[in-house]
């Protein structure tokens, strides 16, 4: 009995000796005091490049702030909200209304426009809800239920939200008049420093146009705004949990991270216009009796001419990240 | 040493086997289960039972990794195009130069790692009215390294070094760069107490090794694959 007891396990610790945490690596934790998720992004976490640019959390009143940031500030509270960089470690809130459901109650309209759960949650007891499709071309809907009632009460429900880095640039755009004068407009960006912001809304990656068409429809679509994915952030209830539950600190988080280095943002300029023609006719002809009808016409075709300048014409500013 | 093993297979529970003998039988055997130890395990053994300690990871290896005590920085071993960037071993430049890795050329004896560190001077603190931020940057200066290509090929002391900057704003950046001619990439961010006295914490920025490209946009540097 005595080699029995030697032998059995009193307590087993594990240790993450390295300690070693990637940038933009977020955690979460549960704020019962203020009866929400709160996520933490590492605080080595910058958008580099030949300067190291901090990164911005969203805006949160005085008391929230961390201790670094107050500092910065000197102490004094500015009576306003305050973005503290995400190098100080704030807690950025997440409220309950910007998690977005997905698989069994999810809306069964929104659950058919394409977001899946991760497998690994599948496997942890998620489901996917019911879908409705909708064929435009055959006008059809269709309905597709998410399993029997007695495997839909085990269920677990889902929400997730993304944490999105925001980089704002120049954006350039052309602008013709009548008369077929093109101009070049540039706008400054509202925001100088890069921001996180916790989004409800999916995060697709923008694509990459191919087209003459496309590319003049991301020109027309550009926002002056570099979208990057730092992480999509999952909820898991306990199984069998109603729908519709309001999440508390008994939720389950898993983050699927987006973002494991620091990168780095470069703005691209093209600026190449091709000049409309501008056709001009000899007045007077035919004892100036055709004039207004010519010069209406030649309007008209000079007002489509710029328009297909400025189809042809590129004046954009892209931004890229990279490593 | 245990007094016996029971068969994992006969422990596999049925349909109808109660679950009270059941389990009672499955911690009697999970408690003859030898632990064997390996790296990153401690055992400790007592009377009462056994403690097991289990490391989960070895220490990641960051390139560039910079820590600091007082006002000396160490910076871990990392590359630029290969090649170990330098370091003054004092600010007067008056002892020379070493490389991160020690090596102080082929003439002289390399030093101790130990010894090998970014020594910084409250006359280094950024001013006053900043953010009190400054930073440790890698420096490659690219119009020296064109005109030692000839006399020496390859990096040196004078054209890959480490260097304190009180200040990265692109106004000051594009002076220093049109100046120099040197490419910089910031390795840490230093963050200094609001007295401007000593180095509060250190912001990691690069992790990895870097690779130096040019191309039509100038120079820059680029996660080494």
């Amino acid at each position: 009995m005595r080699w029995v007891s030697y032998w059995r396990p009193l307590e087993i610790t594990t240790d993450d000796a390295s300690g070693y945490r990637h940038p933009w690596q977020i955690s979460l934790r549960w704020a019962g005091e203020r009866d929400q998720w709160e996520a933490q992004i590492f605080r080595d976490s910058y958008v580099g490049g030949p300067a190291a640019r901090e990164v911005e959390a969203p805006a949160m009143p005085w008391r929230r702030l961390p201790r670094v940031t107050r500092t910065r500030y000197g102490d004094k509270d500015p009576r306003t909200p305050v973005s503290p960089w995400v190098s100080d470690e704030p807690l950025i809130p997440l409220p309950a209304a910007i998690w977005r459901s997905l698989g069994k109650d999810a809306d069964p309209v929104l659950a058919g426009s394409g977001e899946t759960i991760p497998q690994p949650l599948l496997d942890l007891g998620a489901g996917t809800g019911d879908e409705l499709r909708v064929d435009r071309v055959e006008q059809t809907f269709t309905l597709s239920l998410g399993g029997s009632l007695a495997e839909r009460s085990r269920l677990r429900l889902v929400r997730a939200l993304d944490i999105v880095l925001h980089v704002e640039r120049q954006r350039v755009r052309l602008d013709a008049d009548t008369a077929g004068e093109l101009s070049v407009v540039l706008d400054l960006p509202a925001a100088t420093a890069p921001y996180v912001t916790a989004q409800r809304a999916r995060y697709d990656p923008a694509l990459v146009p191919g087209s003459i068409l496309e590319q003049f429809t991301a020109a027309l679509d550009d926002t002056g705004i570099d979208r990057r994915l730092v992480g999509r952030v999952y909820l898991l209830s306990r199984p069998g949990a109603p729908d519709r539950s309001p999440i508390d600190g008994t939720w389950q988080p898993y983050v699927d991270q987006g973002l494991f280095w620091n990168p780095q943002h470069r703005t691209t300029r093209e600026l190449n216009i091709v000049e409309p023609l501008r056709l001009r006719f000899p007045t007077g002809l035919a004892g100036g009796v055709g004039d207004s009808l010519i010069q209406a016409t030649l309007a008209d075709i000079n007002e489509r001419d710029a328009l297909a300048s400025l189809l042809v014409s590129q004046a954009s500013v892209t931004g890229q990240y990279f490593t | 040493m245990p007094t016996h093993y029971e068969n994992p297979r006969a422990l596999e529970p049925k349909l109808g086997t109660p679950v009270l003998p059941w389990w009672r039988r499955f911690v009697r055997w999970a408690e003859t289960l030898p632990v064997i130890v390996g790296p990153n395990v401690r055992v400790t053994r007592t009377p009462l039972g056994m403690k097991v300690m289990v490391r989960t990871s070895n220490p990641v290896r960051t390139p560039f990794r910079v820590s600091r005590s007082g006002l000396d920085l160490r910076i871990s071993v990392g590359t630029v195009d290969g090649e170990v960037p330098w370091i003054a071993l004092d600010r007067s430049g008056l002892r020379g130069n070493v490389r991160l890795d020690g090596d102080r050329g082929p003439d002289l004896d390399p030093a101790p790692v130990s010894q090998v560190a970014f020594r910084l001077t409250a006359d280094d603190a950024p001013a006053m009215d900043s953010d009190g931020r400054s930073y440790l940057v890698i420096a490659a200066h690219l119009q020296r390294m064109r005109d030692s290509a000839l006399a020496s090929p390859g990096l040196s002391a004078e054209t890959l070094r480490l260097e304190h900057h009180r200040d990265l704003s692109p106004t000051a950046r594009n002076l220093a760069r049109a100046n120099s001619g040197a490419a910089y990439h910031p390795l840490a961010v230093l963050y200094w107490s609001p007295d401007r006295i000593t180095i509060e914490r250190i912001g990691q920025v690069t992790h990895h090794n870097l690779q130096l490209l040019e191309d039509d946009e100038g120079i820059g540097y680029y996660a080494a694959t």
